[in-house]
């Protein structure tokens, strides 16, 4: 079975070693500094006395030469921190080998149905020992679960598996107890005879209590357990967010049918049961006579009866859970909090803004369970039906107008979801039959003629699952099933150069810029008071301002020294300062910390892995697959642009274009997004925090900072590449945010590279040529 | 002492529900109430909060841009009425369009089973009540639990009627969400993805490294190993 004709690449993961760990503390730090500096700038004005004090951190490597128990100046402490950790970073990026690989790789094809079909041909057997699936999209994939073997990953989950069935019959007793005791506090009067004198005499005080109380709590629960939920799958192995969420999803559909539904219906019926069965034992009947004698069905039926009037008036609460959600209350009101109450940071402040992300498992889940409460108590009392019915009317339009306006999705998994549902559509159904049936039993025939033909349906059902599943399932997950050892020349097309496999699935960890502190912009002034010290770093005082000033190896002077300007300013470099007017989400869309989380590639810009059919080449064809330890190697990022300064490429410098006949290239954009953010070498943000955090940028090599000292002048590349690249015509526009490929023309480090601002003819910044410097061009599609 | 009064208590919690009948329309009318009422103040509010109740609006560029909505305070009804699936799919994507259509199932699914289960059930159940034991609440007596005997054939029908109508609705969406991922499959953001086109390779440890040319053979014969 070879896919003879057809152009294939394939590329093994690398391995990160502890990178995503770094990455997290800095994330963490500096989410920290954040805060504390916004806490103790809140009035720059009126600094507060005592500067703040934390703890230093145990996942510090030098915590230990700290007095135990004794906290440390936080702003001070938790800088350092950073920048140790942003050198640490920059250094096991570095070091990442080629050689050191993971047990997982990535195979792309030139077209879709032949990988389609070879999926599908191996979709139950292994390949010498590997299985093969096809692939997740590359902001989808869970990096830390996907190396685990199958027997670690195996293990994870029979240990979620096993918390989830705990928690679920930890939570019975719970759940009883409130079913018992809190739905009706007299109850509780029975057995607490003070209660019962204090009940009395304040009824109606109590009376609301049981009103609120039960509710309240329940829906707590209820907000609480998806997040629980998540967590536990977390570590239980997922491969994929969007593999997560339906497990998730799963899950939470076990707890709440088996604890909302059946112990809260049944669980009186049960324990008067149990307890009429231990009540004859004790007097000596034998057990099973006992529980035949007490007519358990008929207990059952009865409680099913009595209970599903609660059920009626709990669907036709549901509708507040629309209603608020259409008012958007809650974030109202966690804004109005966070702005005027708590001290937010700008990264707060602009997270505020931003469209929030829809939470399928949740709202799956409370749709299965309502579906699954009205098809069982549709026998027992019909009522039920209408209140669904309504339910679900006011849903399906404030739904429609959340979704389409207010809510992003934030991993696309294109509609895997049904599968799921379709499924425990199917058991809801069978439990439906089960409660016909004991309601035939119970109330039928003498002979249960009735009953028995119920029996028939729950298999009926069952089939159907498995006639559907065969019929529509291959279609529904592949695009195509030819069988190739039969076909090999059906499903080929034309041949496409495959785009940059490793680049586009390689691990964020390795190119995903970091993230600066962001402080608020009344506090610029003061900030160089209350950041004492280290306006050096030791570096040499003629280095150009592109150092970074504040110690800070790969931020840049918030100024530009212009020719003819001399002069630093009194800014102070390493933090990005936002104006109280740009505290919004719009302005920050190209960010990839912000945009990943809120709708890039859903809402603007493009999804991450886009490839543009029909180019001469990829994009990148440059460093392809990792050449980190290489010296001299192909400049990080930049270089692959300069590959397009040959024939037929220029469309590299042109923006995306939606009147072009291909995709607008998405790599495109990253080409004017440098350019624009400020003239010439300096910049108000790094390039690096100018770029999308996707696989597209996302060369195994781009982070790999080598220092980029080029070992031929700018000014002699300059030349040579002015003349053969197009002038850049087009302006920076807003949209697609792919950066620059890694660091950037001076590599991750930021040492200067004798960076000076072009003269003579291009002194417009929109056509610097960025990428200078051609030393490795490659032919497009020379090769990985 | 305790105990027994536990165990002697009244086994339904519910029993204060039971009797209150008109809890049910109490509920009812709340919730309607509510949801009107929230509705309502909705309705006033969004045209002057872009930020919070349309940020999709405010933050898409044309090519995602769901319709655009007018200032006046019932002007969002007009643009839920007037997309279609196909359109929706494009502003909103597949995972939001196939929980729409799920919803829109069980509102449909709901909807049948009212009118035949509460045409069928709660008449006969009325009808065929066991006099003697005729509960007192109105909401007791539509129950089966005081119908006896061949009365329960309706049950019988019910049961085949409702698992028909799920199971038909069930058939009638697996095509149409079939129609749809295929339809996704065409699209031109599928088919310009490169993750469409790729294969995923896992390994058991153990046989990795004598495995990988080997698999790579298979795979992709014509490439190198990246």
């Amino acid at each position: 079975m070879v896919p003879n004709s057809s152009f294939a690449r394939t590329a093994v993961s690398r391995n990160v070693k502890d990178l995503p760990e770094l990455i997290n503390e800095h994330d963490r730090a500096v989410r920290k500094l954040e805060k504390v500096l916004a806490i103790y700038m809140k009035n720059p004005q009126q600094l507060p006395p005592a500067r703040p004090l934390c703890y230093p951190s145990k996942k510090d490597p030098s915590y230990a030469s700290y007095p135990k128990g004794q906290k440390v100046d936080a702003i001070e402490y938790q800088t350092q921190r950073i920048r140790d950790l942003e050198v640490h970073i920059r250094e096991v990026r570095a070091s990442v080998d080629k050689r050191s690989t993971m047990s997982f790789g990535f195979a792309s094809y030139s077209d879709i149905a032949e990988a389609h079909n070879i999926a599908y041909a191996f979709r139950k057997k292994k390949v010498h020992g590997a299985t093969v699936r096809l692939a997740p999209r590359p902001n989808d994939i869970i990096w830390d679960n996907m190396s685990l073997t199958p027997q670690a990953r195996s293990w994870k989950r029979t240990m979620n598996n096993l918390w989830v069935f705990l928690l679920t019959l930890l939570w019975i007793a719970p759940n009883a107890m409130i079913a018992i005791f809190l739905v009706n506090l007299g109850n509780l009067g029975l057995v607490w005879p003070a209660f019962q004198r204090d009940l009395i005499r304040n009824a109606t005080v109590w009376g609301i209590v049981q009103g609120i109380g039960p509710p309240a709590l329940m829906s707590l629960v209820y907000l609480v357990l998806p997040i629980i939920f998540r967590r536990l799958s977390i570590a239980g192995g997922d491969q994929t967010k969007t593999g997560r969420e339906r497990h998730v999803l799963a899950k939470l559909y076990f707890f709440f049918v088996f604890n909302n539904l059946v112990v809260f219906s049944l669980f009186s019926a049960i324990w008067s049961t149990v307890a009429g069965v231990i009540n004859q034992t004790q007097h000596g009947v034998d057990a099973w006579q006992a529980i035949i004698k007490s007519q358990p069905e008929v207990a059952l039926f009865l409680a099913l009866c009595g209970v599903s009037p609660y059920w009626v008036t709990w669907l036709l609460q549901r509708h507040l859970g629309v209603a608020l959600d259409l008012s958007q209350l809650w974030p109202l009101v966690y804004g109005f909090f966070m702005r005027h109450l708590s001290s937010p940071t700008p990264r707060e402040l602009i997270e505020l803004t931003a469209p929030p992300a829809f939470d399928y498992a949740s709202y799956y889940n409370y749709f299965l369970f309502y579906a699954t409460v009205a098809l069982c108590f549709s026998g027992i009392q019909p009522l039920v039906l209408p209140a669904a019915a309504l339910y679900f009317t006011i849903d399906t339009v404030l739904r429609k107008y959340l979704l389409l306006y207010v809510f992003v999705t934030k991993t696309e998994s294109g509609g895997q979801f049904w599968r799921v549902l379709f499924n425990r559509f199917i058991f809801s159904t069978v439990l439906a039959d089960l409660v016909f049936f004991l309601t035939t039993w119970v109330r039928g025939d003498g002979t249960h003629i009735q009953a028995f033909a119920v029996i028939p349906l729950p298999f009926l059902v069952i089939a159907f699952k498995f006639a559907c599943s065969s019929i529509f399932d291959k279609k529904l997950h592949y695009y195509s099933t030819h069988n190739v050892r039969k076909h090999p020349e059906a499903g080929k097309e034309s041949r496409l150069r495959s785009e940059r496999l490793a680049s586009r699935f390689g691990h964020p960890a390795l190119y995903k810029p970091l993230i600066t502190p962001m402080v608020h912009q009344k506090a610029q002034n003061m900030l160089h008071v209350v950041y004492k010290g280290r306006l050096t770093d030791g570096r040499e005082a003629g280095s150009s301002d592109l150092m970074s000033v504040s110690g800070y190896s790969d931020t840049y002077a918030l100024d530009s020294m212009r020719a003819g300007k001399p002069g630093k300013s009194a800014a102070v470099p390493g933090f990005e300062f936002v104006s109280e007017a740009h505290l919004d989400f719009e302005y920050y869309k190209d960010r990839p910390e912000f945009a990943n989380e809120h709708g890039a590639g859903e809402i603007f810009g493009t999804p991450s892995d886009m490839i543009r059919p029909g180019t001469p080449g990829s994009m990148f064809g440059g460093s392809e697959g990792s050449r980190p330890g290489t010296p001299g190697a192909a400049p990080v990022g930049g270089m692959g642009a300069a590959d397009h300064m040959h024939g037929g490429a220029f469309r590299a410098y042109t923006p995306p274009r939606s009147a072009s006949p291909f995709t607008p290239n998405p790599q495109a954009g990253f080409l004017q997004q440098p350019m624009s953010a400020a003239d010439g070498p300096s910049r108000t943000r790094s390039p690096l925090y100018s770029q999308a955090n996707n696989s597209a940028t996302g060369l195994v090599t781009s982070a790999a900072g080598i220092p980029m000292s080029r070992p031929d002048s700018p000014a002699s590349m300059r030349h040579d590449s002015m003349d053969t690249t197009s002038r850049v015509t087009s302006p920076y526009t807003p949209g697609p945010t792919v950066g620059a490929l890694g660091g950037g023309p001076q590599g991750y480090s930021g040492l200067a590279q004798s960076e000076e601002p072009p003269s003579g003819a291009t002194a417009d910044p929109s056509q610097y040529d960025y990428f200078r410097g051609g030393r490795q061009r490659r032919q497009p599609g020379a090769g990985w | 002492m305790p105990q027994s009064a536990f165990f002697g208590a009244d086994q339904t919690p519910f029993c204060a529900l039971q009797l209150q009948t008109t809890s049910i329309w109490t509920a009812l009318g709340t919730s309607l109430g509510f949801t009107a009422g929230i509705a309502i103040l909705f309705s006033l509010l969004r045209p002057y909060n872009q930020a919070v109740y349309a940020p999709r609006l405010k933050h898409a560029d044309e090519k995602h841009a769901p319709p655009p909505i007018g200032k006046k305070i019932w002007s969002w009804v007009k643009p839920l009425w007037n997309s279609s699936e196909a359109e929706m799919v494009g502003y909103v994507g597949m995972d939001a369009t196939i929980f729409l259509r799920f919803t829109r199932m069980c509102r449909n699914i709901f909807v049948v089973l009212t009118v035949l289960g509460c045409g069928i059930l709660i008449p006969i159940n009325v009808k065929y009540v066991d006099q003697a034991t005729k509960p007192e609440s109105w909401l007791a007596v539509i129950t089966p639990s005081n119908v006896w005997g061949s009365a329960q054939w309706a049950q019988v029908v019910f049961a085949y009627i409702t698992n028909l109508t799920v199971c038909g609705f069930l058939w009638w969406n697996y095509r149409k969400v079939l129609a749809l991922r295929r339809k996704y499959f065409e699209s031109e953001e599928y088919q310009n993805s490169l993750h469409a086109r790729t294969l995923m390779v896992c390994w058991s440890i153990t046989c990795f490294f004598s495995s990988v040319p080997r698999v790579n053979h298979i795979l992709a014969p014509v490439s190198t190993l990246g």
